[in-house]
């Protein structure tokens, strides 16, 4: 397959990814995917695998400023978006924004917060702008949200409403390395150590501009057949206690983009739709453990074939 | 002539499980008045064509014997294969109506299907090969009831022949009890009671706040006077009781079937209590379907064989 | 409480008609009303409209229903307007009017599904009743018209939802019933009348069989057909082509009547039996061998007249045989019809039961100056008939006798006086006439025959003779026979030649009587061959399809039996033993040809799904994998089944490769027309391909 020379760009950003995060080439190229979709990443891991890792070195190779921003139970969502102070010198308030207002924020920790904050964060990563007290304030263009959360078993957590966890384009889960990129981190040959050595390949607007080209990917009948019918099975599943919504499909059908982008293609594939089926689809099925909405997820994708 | 009781028998012989795909020997073609009518008119013309020695007369009476023919044909093909199955109604109330859905797949385009119950009939077509007809049966009197026996039938294209296929159903109806609206006094009782302090964020501090409600501690960081809002559920928590009301069984009945539903229309908090069977309170669409079919099934003292 | 759901278009509320299938109701009839309407009273359609109007106005609710009154009262108009029309109700046509008329009240009372198909089936019958009038082409097309669009009604009211539904399936009953309609109308056994119905009343044709010579324009100057017909073996030259229908023997001194042998038995004391006689030949001694045998297809007529090129002498029917040497039909025709007749092509050669006296019949005291004349010529002749006839012609032909078609009219009561002496100028009856009394006057037998000359041969070898090509010529009884005798071919020799449209000075009145008429267009040459190709076509129609009767019909399986007994023939030839082994063969040839159409039909099916659909067509190679042990996985897609199998199977990997990728490119990706087709071609090449190279491998998962 022929690809345009300039999706050397994306390979290139893949690469150096990959050059930092070993062994998780999969998982990189989907955190990929949903910054091109513009979407936002949950992930959800153990502390210590490498969640920051991977922000860090996105934040890098796109060029984007980041933030991170640790979750605590006392956290107030006028920390997370920024606060108006009362300024005695010029008798007003003047805005002092959060730690939202940057490209790249790595939300650490989010199930630490109380539900507030928590849906503080969520509704400007929903909106794109935060409005704090009467005045709307547009967030930067790419926003991008990666969050990490703890697994549900752990002590002191408010878990993510459904409602909210469908905000996230994907759900991931890093996991530990294998053995092998595990040596080399050991060495120092990958992770934190090799991050200061990461180029920006990307700026703002050229990441824009590969996301407004995500629009012109073609998606045929066919494939939204096959779309409609992975989310109609998903209502009729027995062990499910409700489907997909129309969001739910729409944002796998960004996501299927997004994926085709990145392979080079200017049409999506049903192989698109399954690679990212169950990172966007797992925790929109099921609200409670990971492992159990991916395996439904799955269950899915093998129920349903895929008509020519 | 068959008594009407031993048809019915014959008829739930013939009869296909929903599902199936209507096979050969379930269908039956029966002439219709206008075929006889068409016979005769064949017939007319063909005496037309001997006594006038009449060369298109005779054509004419050939074909239209013909066009009989490929219309028997058509007729029996457009309901072969059909599979039919049901979607009962969400909710039937006695003396409303029960809208039974009968969903058809054809698996190519059929036409002018008839869906037949003893007391209401719809007509559907499926050009793209699945439809649904949407019978409004007349629902009886509260309680389970087994589906009627359906009927399907088509005269397509020219409605010389009718093609007439049963369908029968293991699935029962459950009736739920008429609404009936009644004054009584209330039974609402004062909740456990949740926490009413949802914390809901800050808002900028009013004159007449209590000091209680003072975010002093961002005073402190900011210099900015705001004051904490909280959030307070209006929700009720109380008993419906079946020995509280009063009347006839099935008027008591009624009236927790109307209650049932303004509590939830309210959001309330509701259980219900009828004799020997208890429902905990609850809230939610859930527990209206938990009391609604628990008033459904509920059979009065001194009736052991239950309703109908 | 029953509720039926109906499709808007054909029920409104669930019971009554909409507007929408009244109107196709209503187009329908008057569809079928224009197939009637050249030969019935044109106020039919008023009365259609009539109704029509009142049917609107009563949707729109400013009229009430049409109650018993208004449709009795209907009916009686239709029955007085019929009867004023035609004087009678007896008659076909008030029949057909009732019919028609009844067809259109009937829309009055039609509110219901049931109603209109009532409506629909009366539609029906009004149009074969239409096949009354005319069999022609032009009626079989409209005709068909009037069937689909009754046929399209009737689909909306078995509740098609769509005008394109409802043609389409119109067009598929039609369609798949054709071939079957086809096959009964060859086979199906043609039996005569089971009892006599009314007939339509027919005009008459140009030909009359009374003349009387000075008469204007009694002559008929149409176009219209008289008969076609087609020789088996020799042909006759124009100057023989003389139709004789009828003799007119009793002469009044104005005009010639012909006489039936009813009548002349009647009035002569003679026996029936001794003038006319029935059966297939004729019963009358005359030496002549037939000469012509002519297929005639005849044109409907009120009068049983059989054309014949002489005198006829055999027929494949029975006729009634006159003695005066001409035939008549059983029966009026009330149809076109085939009739075979061979004949002699000359005048009869028997002599006439009625003797000669009756041939030689005048009035005493008429036309004293042709009696002079005759009886001078005769003297002058001595007494020799050939040469007194041989005088009369060479009379005729010399000035100032001229022939027109617009002759003077004659008044006087010595009417061939008047134009022997005075005005000269006449077509053939008036030179007919004049002879036929020249040549009484002297005790000479002789008759005027009335019958047609000449006609129009087409290229394809059949004539048709036409109202125009209508002559009279005399016979005159000679040495033991008949002698014609044409004084027309004296005056005007072109006539006898060319046919009557040679005649120069015909000019303004020759066609007088069909202004519009094709014939008046020969020199076009191009509107010419038009209408020699439409009449062609009109006559095998004619020939072929209306005249399909029982003879026909018994060669047409005669030839389907030789064919097969010949391909028996054949395969027994080629088998060496015979018996039951070559029954077995024969039947297993049979059915494996029936086998082999079907299976042909079904992959022709398949090819065409498969060539618009790719999904399809990947479906089945995928399901020839799985039957070869390479089933998909679950949830797999058939791109990457085939990739994945291709790493598997060798030889064939590329090819599935390339399935995988023209697939997914024209399921998925965005292409213009013209590369879908290519890729579709290149994606069954490649499909053939794969289950080539495995077939060949036998590779087995």
């Amino acid at each position: 397959m022929n690809r345009p020379a300039s999706l050397n760009e994306l390979d290139a950003v893949l690469a150096a990814l990959e050059g930092v995060v070993l062994g998780k080439s999969r998982e990189v190229r989907l955190a990929l995917c949903c910054l091109l979709s513009r979407g936002h990443l949950l992930i959800e891991d153990l502390p210590g695998l490498g969640k920051t890792t991977l922000a860090q070195s996105l934040s890098r190779v796109t060029g984007l400023d980041m933030q991170r921003l640790q979750f605590t139970s006392d956290l107030l969502p006028a920390d997370v978006l920024g606060v108006s102070v009362f300024d005695p010198r010029e008798a007003r308030f003047t805005f002092h924004p959060g730690p939202i207002f940057h490209g790249v924020v790595l939300a650490d920790e989010i199930n630490r917060a109380t539900p507030k904050t928590q849906s503080a964060l969520l509704e400007a990563m929903e909106e794109g702008r935060v409005t704090v007290e009467g005045e709307t304030r547009s967030l930067p263009d790419p926003f991008f949200v990666i969050a990490t959360q703890n697994p549900q078993e752990q002590a002191g957590t408010f878990a993510l409403p459904e409602s909210q966890l469908d905000r996230f384009l994907m759900r991931l889960s890093l996991g530990y390395p294998d053995a092998r990129a595990e040596r080399e981190i050991l060495r120092g040959r990958a992770g934190r150590e090799r991050l200061a050595e990461l180029p920006a390949l990307l700026d703002a607007e050229r990441l824009r501009a590969w996301q407004a080209r995500l629009g012109s990917i073609h998606v045929a009948e066919a494939l939204l057949d096959y779309v409609q019918a992975l989310v109609t099975a998903s209502r009729e599943h027995p062990e499910l206690a409700w489907g997909l919504s129309t969001r739910g499909a729409l944002a796998l059908l960004q996501a299927a983009r997004g994926w085709a982008l990145l392979e080079g293609r200017d049409h999506v594939l049903p192989e698109d739709v399954q690679a990212v089926w169950v990172p966007v689809v797992g925790h929109r099925l099921s609200s409670g453990r990971r492992e159990e909405g991916e395996a439904l997820a799955r269950h899915l994708l093998a129920r349903v074939p895929v008509m020519g | 002539m068959l008594s009407r009781a031993s048809r019915q028998r014959w008829w739930r012989r013939a009869a296909i499980a929903p599902g199936t795909p209507l096979p050969q020997r379930r269908l039956f073609l029966l002439p219709t008045r206008f075929g006889l009518g068409w016979a005769v008119l064949v017939l007319l013309l063909l005496l037309f064509g001997i006594n006038y020695q009449n060369s298109l007369a005779y054509g004419l009476s050939f074909w239209l014997f013909a066009v009989a023919a490929v219309a028997l044909l058509r007729t029996w093909r457009n309901l072969l294969g059909v599979r039919a199955s049901l979607r009962l109604p969400a909710e039937t109330f006695a003396g409303g109506e029960a809208r039974l859905g009968v969903m058809l797949d054809g698996g190519r385009a059929r036409h002018a299907i008839e869906v037949h119950a003893p007391e209401a009939s719809a007509s559907v077509s499926l050009p793209e090969g699945h439809g649904e007809a949407d019978l409004a049966l007349p629902a009886g009197a509260r309680g389970e009831h087994p589906l009627p026996l359906l009927r399907l039938e088509s005269a397509w294209p020219l409605g010389l022949v009718r093609a007439v296929a049963w369908l029968a159903s293991d699935e029962t109806l459950l009736v739920y009890p008429r609404p009936l609206a009644d004054e009584i006094p209330e039974h609402r009782q004062a909740g456990a009671g949740l926490e009413a302090t949802d914390f809901a964020g800050l808002r900028r501090a009013e004159p007449g706040d209590s000091p209680a409600r003072l975010a002093w501690k961002q005073w402190s960081r900011t210099g900015v006077l705001a004051a904490k809002a909280f959030s307070v559920p209006p929700r009720q928590q109380l008993w419906l009781d079946y020995d509280a009301c009063r009347g006839a069984p099935e008027t008591r009945l009624s009236i927790l079937c109307a209650r049932v539903l303004a509590h939830h229309q309210a959001g309330d908090r509701y259980g219900l209590r009828l004799p020997g069977v208890t429902l905990a309170q609850g809230e939610g669409a859930a527990q209206r379907r938990q009391a609604l079919t628990a008033l459904a099934r509920f059979r009065p003292a001194g009736t052991p064989g239950g309703v109908r | 409480m029953s509720r039926h759901v109906a499709p808007p278009a054909v029920l409104a509320d669930g019971r009554a008609l909409s507007a929408a299938m009244l109107r196709r109701l209503f187009v329908g009839q008057c569809l079928v009303l224009a197939l009637h309407l050249a030969f019935m009273p044109a106020w039919l359609a008023g009365l259609a409209a009539l109704v029509a109007g009142y049917r609107y106005l009563q949707l729109r609710r400013r009229l009430p229903r049409a109650g018993v009154v208004l449709r009795l009262a209907g009916v009686a108009a239709l029955t007085g307007g019929l009867w004023l029309h035609y004087g009678t109700l007896g008659r076909m046509e008030s029949m057909i009017g009732l019919l028609l008329g009844v067809y259109l009240l009937k829309l009055l009372e039609t509110h219901n599904r049931r109603d209109a198909r009532v409506v629909v089936l009366i539609g029906m019958v009004a149009t074969t009743v239409a096949f009354l009038h005319d069999q022609g082409i032009p009626m079989a097309a409209g005709a068909l018209l009037a069937v689909a669009w009754l046929m399209h009604s009737l689909v909306w009211l078995a509740g098609a939802t769509s005008a394109r539904q409802a043609w389409r399936e119109s067009a598929w009953l039609l369609g798949l019933a054709a071939p079957l309609m086809v096959l009964l109308f060859l086979v199906f056994p043609r039996i005569g009348p089971l009892w006599n119905l009314p007939q339509a009343e027919r005009a008459a044709t140009g030909l009359s069989d009374e003349i009387a010579p000075g008469d204007i324009a009694e002559l008929s100057r149409s176009d219209r057909r008289a008969f076609r017909v087609r020789f088996e073996g020799a042909e006759p030259a124009s100057d023989e082509r003389y139709w004789r229908v009828y003799t007119l023997s009793e002469f009044d001194g104005e005009r010639w009547r012909r006489v039936s042998p009813e009548r002349l038995a009647a009035g002569l004391g003679r026996e029936l039996r001794d003038l006319v006689a029935e059966g297939p030949r004729s019963p009358w001694p005359d030496d002549a061998e037939p000469r012509f045998t002519a297929e005639l297809l005849l044109e409907p007529d009120s009068r049983p007249w059989r054309p014949a090129l002489g005198t006829p002498l055999e027929s494949d029917e029975r006729l009634r045989w006159l003695a005066d040497g001409t035939v008549e039909g059983l029966v009026p025709l009330a149809s076109r019809s085939l009739l075979r007749l061979s004949s002699s092509g000359l005048a009869p050669s028997w002599p006439e039961p009625l003797g000669e006296r009756w041939h030689t019949r005048l009035p005493d005291d008429t036309n004293p100056r042709s009696r002079a004349l005759a009886e001078r010529l005769w003297r002058e002749a001595e007494g020799e008939p050939r040469a007194f006839l041989a005088a009369l012609m060479a009379r005729f032909g010399e000035a100032p006798f001229r022939y027109t078609l617009s002759p003077p009219r004659l008044t006087s009561r010595d009417r061939v006086d008047e134009f022997l002496f005075e005005s000269r100028a006449g077509y053939c009856t008036h030179y007919a006439s004049a002879m036929a009394v020249l040549a009484r006057s002297v005790g000479l037998p002789a008759r005027i025959v009335a019958g047609f000359l000449g006609g129009e041969r087409h290229p394809d070898g059949h004539f048709t003779v036409r109202d125009y090509d209508a002559h009279a010529w005399v016979e005159v009884w000679l040495d033991g026979a008949w002698q014609r005798l044409d004084p027309t071919a004296a005056i005007a020799p072109e006539r006898i030649e060319q046919g009557a449209e040679a005649v120069e000075d015909g000019g303004d009145a020759f066609l007088a009587d069909s202004p519009f008429s094709p014939l008046r267009m020969r020199e076009l040459g191009w509107v010419n061959r038009l209408r020699l190709d439409w009449e062609r076509l009109e006559y095998r129609w004619q020939r072929g399809v209306i005249g399909y009767r029982d003879e026909s019909r018994s060669a047409f399986l005669v030839r389907v039996v030789e064919e097969l007994h010949a391909l028996w023939g054949a395969l027994l030839g080629l088998l060496p033993g015979r018996g039951l082994l070559a029954w077995l063969v024969g039947l297993a040839l049979a059915l494996g040809a029936l086998g082999g159409v079907a299976a042909g039909l079904g992959l022709a099916w398949r090819r065409h799904r498969e060539g618009r659909d790719e999904a399809l067509r990947i479906r089945r190679l995928q399901a020839w994998l799985a039957q070869r042990g390479m089933p998909p996985h679950d949830g797999e897609s058939p791109a990457a089944h085939l990739r994945r199998l291709a790493d598997s199977t060798g030889a064939a990997g590329p090819a599935l490769r390339d399935c995988a990728h023209q697939l997914e490119r024209l399921r998925y990706a965005r292409l213009g027309p013209a590369e879908r087709r290519t890729r579709r071609r290149v994606l069954s090449r490649r499909v053939a391909e794969v289950r080539r190279r495995l077939a060949r491998q036998g590779v087995t998962g």
